[in-house]
């Protein structure tokens, strides 16, 4: 035998092997995540998009958002099975379902764990949402099986609050005193799927917890994998090594993955709203008409289309649709007017037109947004001058109050006081003692917002809400210019077990239903 | 040989000294806050604040470099801000992830294209040439993310002969771990694979028109013989060098290809690091970038000896 003869033969036999090794298991879902790392799983921590869906399956709240939903009005009991409220609904009382399990061999849940789990979510040393909690005066343990929250003052979102989001999740009191600060490595809590292994970099594994208390997940487990390359994500789906994967959030994706045997595009809320925040404090911006010349010139109908049907929908007020106390009953700008807003700039003082700078994040989708806007904008004689900074550059740039001219995209809590608060109360002005995300320096419904805050009823609430966002439109602090879904492909043959429309976690949450045919 | 390594160890303080303060200086000066990735962008400033006062980002920039400097004297690469996973165990547990794409990215671009630079010296002009001179023109043209993605294209989707996600594999299982090295480690290697054809091709031109060559076509010696053994001897002194000098870039560039092809290493950790502006393992591993990049220096100047005796005398 010659020795290329050989060369080839053990080349050949080497790929054969490979080829010849046995593909994963059915029972584990493989899911590619476009991110680095790891953040946290401590679910009072995880605000990112890539570290909340784990949470999702890792844990549970006293009362859940239906999987597959957003809707914060059906809300159906998780640990709790049931609950009351006195008369002003200032006192809660919830009854917590028996012989529930922590994964491992962490013990029963008990009223312990669940006031020792609100109480950290409460506090701004071990919760990024904390603020959500301040309403809260005192939660106790009536006895291992019913927990009391009175509140300051009465919240209509209170059971929002206990649901298996951000800190309404329940962990395990030992564990989470144990542990430490490697909770978010190492978490316990109760849901269907338990941490198992957590290799940095590359993936967290978990296992079906047996002990579930809806029953055994039909799955044997979950590789999360992070894959930050959109291309190897892709390639990866394709090849089927992956079952699920964090989409691309691009028509164009949609429309490749679609077309793709064996693959399927998953849609699902909540919509991100999509916004350009004015800075009123900053000339020309401080004058309305200037504003109102910049809302005309911009075409929100052209970045739905930029961005695709599939994935963009309209805004219709400067808070996200579908948040309770949403209103879009006020007419918003943004026809695109270019002519219209040239004579509201010669009328304003500035026939020769106006520059503005923006701050931008190079984040591609965000950034095609700004340069459509810039070339709107160009048409009414507004130079929007573009300062593209990486994304972590931008948020703190932004904070601190360098930029005309913000684009932000967000989704919260969906109750419109938070958005309404983070992003439209002075108290919240970027760059002093308390800001959030005020942008705008806007001020215009600081009365209506903390009104609307401690109003027991919900109607007047409503009202007070919808006054608000008429305000805040009406002075043009922001102009909303559209809602971003968010896009998942997947293999045909995964089921989720529930339909799914929506998901508060951001991710297609994996339940004891979910399972691979 | 021990006074020799002692003194490259000497000179290498001073430089380590320069890229650390380098470093310190440029991840503080970038604008970004670790604060915000970890609290997230509903922050508030208090908590901010507080965050910054527990990591120490709150004191004069003077106070955090002395800090850094005695914790480093002391062996100490601090905790990463992220994760609070100590930074060397982070380093140490990609590290072999990266010195292995990087030494298989060397084999192969030596590997590939010594004899492909032979070849071409040898056609000079023919066919062979022009092949090979295309051939290495390609593969300076292509950017590594291309290039990789095509790889991954032809051979994991198209043919299924490799896994996309290279990553996971135990050391005990080594054919699953040799098949997700190939292609990161091809795609890695191609850059180097043109350019050592080339270095190879001048070298191999140049020496082949000297006298010894001449003397020993004269004595008879086959042409084989001349070619790979004494005329490729005198090449490979350039090569070695080249090599060596290429090698500190290849574990740069091995930064690209793991993220296209998402194997852990310590470029994967870089660009982590970076985006969410982790400090103390930025730190770190400047610290690592530029040991490996040292030690790679000394051991090509150790490889003169083996290939070149007359270096040994010097």
């Amino acid at each position: 035998m010659t020795r290329t003869r050989m060369a080839t033969l053990t080349l050949s036999t080497v790929l054969g092997m490979a080829m010849a090794l046995p593909s994963f298991a059915g029972g584990v879902l493989r899911y590619g995540m476009a991110a680095q790392d790891l953040g946290t799983m401590d679910p009072h921590r995880a605000t990112t998009t890539p570290d909340k869906p784990i949470t999702g399956w890792l844990f549970n709240g006293l009362v859940r958002f239906k999987p597959g939903s957003d809707d914060i009005g059906a809300l159906e009991p998780d640990l709790a099975e049931s609950w009351e409220r006195n008369k002003d609904g200032t006192v809660w009382t919830f009854r917590l379902r028996e012989g529930v399990k922590f994964h491992g061999d962490y013990g029963e849940v008990t009223a312990e764990d669940v006031v020792y789990s609100l109480n950290r979510s409460a506090d701004p040393e071990t919760s990024a949402f904390a603020s959500d909690y301040r309403a809260i005066d005192t939660i106790e343990a009536v006895d291992p099986a019913t927990v009391r929250i009175t509140l300051k003052h009465p919240v209509p979102s209170l059971l929002g609050l206990v649901a298996n989001y951000h800190g309404g999740n329940i962990v395990s009191k030992k564990a989470a005193e144990e542990r430490g600060a490697d909770f978010g490595t190492q978490p316990i809590g109760t849901g269907p799927f338990m941490i198992k292994d957590y290799i940095p970099q590359e993936r967290v594994v978990f296992d079906a917890n047996p002990d579930y208390f809806r029953g055994v997940p039909k799955l044997d487990g979950i590789e999360y994998r992070y894959i930050p390359s959109d291309s190897s994500r892709d390639l990866a789906l394709k090849a089927g090594e992956l079952d699920v994967s964090y989409g691309r959030q691009d028509q164009e994706w949609i429309d490749k993955t679609e077309s793709t045997e064996g693959l399927v595009v998953d849609i699902m809320r909540p919509a991100e709203l999509q916004q350009f925040h004015l800075n009123t404090s900053s000339p020309p911006l401080d004058n309305i008409e200037v504003r109102r010349a910049v809302a005309t010139a911009l075409n929100r109908g052209e970045f739905i289309q930029f961005i695709g049907s599939s994935l963009a929908q309209p805004a219709g007020s400067v808070v996200p649709n579908g948040n309770l106390g949403w209103d879009g009953s006020t007419p918003i700008h943004g026809e695109g007017d270019a002519e219209a807003a040239r004579g509201m700039l010669t009328e304003a003082g500035f026939p020769d037109g106006i520059e503005l700078s923006m701050v931008q994040t190079s984040l591609p989708t965000m950034l095609g947004v700004a340069q459509v806007a810039q070339a709107q904008l160009a048409l009414a004689g507004i130079d929007l001058q573009l300062n593209v900074v990486d994304h972590q550059t931008f948020h703190s740039q932004i904070r601190d109050d360098r930029s005309q001219v913000i684009y932000y995209s967000a989704a919260r809590f969906p109750v419109a006081d938070v958005f309404l608060s983070q992003f439209f109360h002075s108290d919240s002005i970027v760059a002093t003692p308390t800001a959030a995300t005020n942008f705008s320096h806007c001020d215009a419904a600081d009365e209506e917002i903390v009104n609307a805050r401690i109003e027991p009823d919900s109607d007047k609430q409503n009202a007070l809400w919808a006054t608000a966002q008429k305000k805040i439109i009406e002075n043009i602090c922001a102009v909303p210019l559209y809602e971003q879904l968010i896009a998942y492909g997947r293999r045909e043959n995964v089921d989720w077990g529930y339909d799914l429309e929506a998901e508060m976690h951001l991710g297609p949450v994996v339940t004891e239903q979910t399972d691979i045919d | 040989m021990l006074r020799y390594f002692g003194r490259r160890v000497l000179t290498l303080i001073p430089t380590l000294f320069a890229v650390l303060t380098l470093a310190f200086v440029l991840v503080r000066i970038v604008p970004g806050d670790p604060a915000l990735i970890i609290l997230g962008d509903q922050a508030t400033p208090e908590a901010i604040a507080r965050f910054h006062s527990e990591t120490g980002l709150d004191l004069p920039i003077w106070q955090q470099y002395l800090g850094f400097l005695s914790e480093l004297l002391r062996g100490d690469l601090g905790v990463s801000m992220i994760s609070n996973r100590p930074v060397l165990t982070s380093i140490m547990e990609v590290l072999p992830y990266t010195l292995e794409l990087s030494l298989a990215g060397v084999a192969v671009g030596v590997s590939f294209g010594v004899p492909l630079g032979v070849i071409a010296a040898r056609s000079n002009g023919g066919w062979a040439d022009w092949a090979v001179r295309i051939l290495t023109l390609g593969g300076l043209s292509f950017p590594a993310f291309v290039s990789a993605v095509m790889l991954l294209l032809v051979f994991s989707v198209w043919l299924g002969w490799f896994p996309v996600i290279s990553t996971g594999k135990p050391i005990t299982d080594p054919v699953g771990r040799l098949m997700s090295l190939a292609l990161p480690a091809f795609s890695l290697g191609l850059v180097m694979m043109a350019y050592v054809a080339r270095v190879t091709r001048g070298g191999m031109m140049n020496v082949m028109r000297s006298d010894f060559i001449r003397t020993a076509r004269a004595k008879g010696v086959p042409a084989r013989r001349i070619v790979w053994k004494h005329a490729l001897r005198n090449v490979l002194l350039g090569v070695v060098t080249f090599t060596g000098l290429y090698f500190s870039v290849l574990i740069g560039n091995s930064v690209l290809t793991e993220i296209v092809f998402n194997r852990p290493g310590l470029g994967k950790l870089v660009v982590g690091a970076l985006e969410r502006r982790d400090y103390t393992l930025l730190q770190g591993l400047v610290v690592a970038y530029a040991i490996l990049v040292v030690l790679v220096n000394a051991l090509t100047d150790l490889c003169y000896g083996a290939v070149d005796p007359r270096v040994k005398t010097e």
